[in-house]
């Protein structure tokens, strides 16, 4: 046991050290995490093991400067150290979009998803515009009948007007997307993660934002599906779970795998970002395709080599993780 | 539930019939109800309707899966969060209301609990 244990800490060490000098700008995997920190004569005590985040598995693609580290009050009033990452606000390693399809007859590549925390994930397909009565009432009108083609917030007047919580009456019964280049093709965001996490002894509430992923995304809460809906409207997300509003640019809603850039190499789920405490957020299963069974009400748990993290809820429960286990550093618009 | 009392002159109350009262009231008391008249899947925000934070919880969901949790806070608004493999039901086709369940304790007892993709709450029981 103890002998894989330090097979598998070489393995992690060796795939850290051959990263660690390299700038991610290939957007390629990296490998596991390194940076475990964990004292290795005092492995009894590993219940404690604080793990914080590494800076280098950010893909460079993805941010408007270097990550630095700089001094940073936390929401608990400790004074620490923060790393400072900025991001361009567009993936590193992915297009945005496409979210609403244009007619009826488009097919899934032409349309992303949607979900609205029930338990479904729907392919935004033509077809699915047509079956939305079934689903959410006879007063959906999505489409032209005469013509097949779905109503689209095409413009930038027409998408600020309808992603926002009252939404403009023109633009109820619409598929509303934003493209990024109304905003010059990505929000830059600043976000401060303590370099050491601390733990709190109450989790705390997640607010609007909640973290940021490797290839240099904000993480959002829950998106607000009773508001969008009660307006008839679909504010449609891409493959990767991620859409644009006027106020934050683009951001992601669930976990696809999008972000999920440094592999792990002993089966456990891959690492995909960092929430605001500091804690990393994986996957929601593992390599085998197995969900964890004792995670704490924020999706959290622990173990020797990650210490504490979370991992992401299904796509389909539109959110990532439950609360912060630690004090949060802070993410502002630049 | 709230009760609202509307007094009314008495030419208006003899010329409105109590329809278009009624009417005129849900108009301006629930524009959600009028936006939108189907269904909306709330499950995860009624289980914790009347829960305070950390409360347990649970929701089905399509009848054959059980998300287990806890209620949590995000923008003032509590939900269920779940923290448990969602559990696999069969359900028992509607009036009857007999759930048997799969062998997914026996599986969550040996660490781990398979799913079946990244989007398992879609997918049905094996």
């Amino acid at each position: 046991m103890k002998t894989s244990f330090y097979a598998l800490l070489m393995l992690v060490l060796l795939g850290a050290s051959a990263c660690s000098d390299s700038d991610n700008s290939d957007n390629t995997s990296t490998t596991q995490d390194s940076d475990t920190s964990t004292d290795s004569d005092s492995d009894s005590d590993s219940s404690n093991s604080i793990v914080g985040a590494n800076p280098d598995y950010f893909l460079a693609a993805g941010l408007a400067e270097t990550i630095t580290t700089t001094s940073c009050t936390l929401t608990d009033g400790t004074t620490t150290d923060c790393y400072k990452v900025v991001i361009n606000g567009a993936p590193a390693n992915t297009d945005i979009g496409p979210f609403c399809p244009s007619t009826i007859t488009d097919d899934a590549t032409q349309g992303g998803i949607w979900f609205d925390g029930s338990g479904e994930v729907y392919q935004l397909e033509g077809q699915f515009f047509v079956d939305v009565k079934t689903l959410y009432g006879d007063d959906w009108e999505l489409y032209d009948e005469d013509t097949g083609e779905i109503f689209v917030t095409d413009t930038q007047v027409a998408c600020e007007a309808a992603a926002r919580p009252n939404v403009a009456e023109e633009y109820q019964n619409h598929c509303v997307e934003c493209s990024i280049s109304y905003y010059d093709g990505g929000m830059q965001q600043t976000i401060l993660i303590p370099v050491t996490p601390v733990p709190l002894s109450n989790p705390e509430s997640i607010g609007a934002d909640l973290g940021v992923s490797l290839n240099g995304v904000v993480i959002a809460g829950p998106a607000p599906v009773s508001q969008i809906l009660a307006a008839n409207t679909i504010a449609a997300f891409d493959d990767c779970g991620g859409h644009v509003n006027p106020a934050e640019g683009y951001h992601y809603h669930a976990s696809l795998g999008c972000s999920e850039v440094v592999t792990s190499l002993d089966d456990h789920a891959n690492l995909m970002g960092y929430a605001l405490d500091g804690y990393g957020i994986y996957g929601m299963l593992n390599a085998n395709g197995e969900e964890d069974y004792d995670l704490d009400e924020c999706r959290g748990h622990e173990d020797d080599t990650r210490g504490y993290h979370c991992h992401a809820a299904s796509a389909a429960e539109n959110m990532f993780i439950g609360c912060y286990q630690g004090a949060q550093g802070s993410i502002e618009l630049n | 539930m709230t009760s609202i009392r509307v007094k009314l002159g008495k030419s208006l109350a003899g010329t409105v019939p109590l329809f278009s009262l009624v009417t005129l009231l849900a108009m301006a008391c629930s524009t959600t109800v009028l936006a939108h008249s189907g269904h909306i899947h709330n499950e995860a925000f009624e289980a914790c309707e009347t829960k305070t934070k950390g409360e347990a919880c649970s929701y089905l969901v399509a009848k054959t899966q059980r998300y287990k949790g806890s209620c949590q806070v995000f923008n003032l608004k509590t939900l269920c969060v779940r923290s448990e493999p969602i559990e696999y039901l069969h359900a028992i086709p509607d009036e009857i209301e007999i759930e048997v369940k799969t062998d997914q304790e026996t599986a969550a007892q040996l660490g781990t609990v398979k799913a079946n993709n990244v989007n398992a709450a879609n997918t049905p029981s094996q």
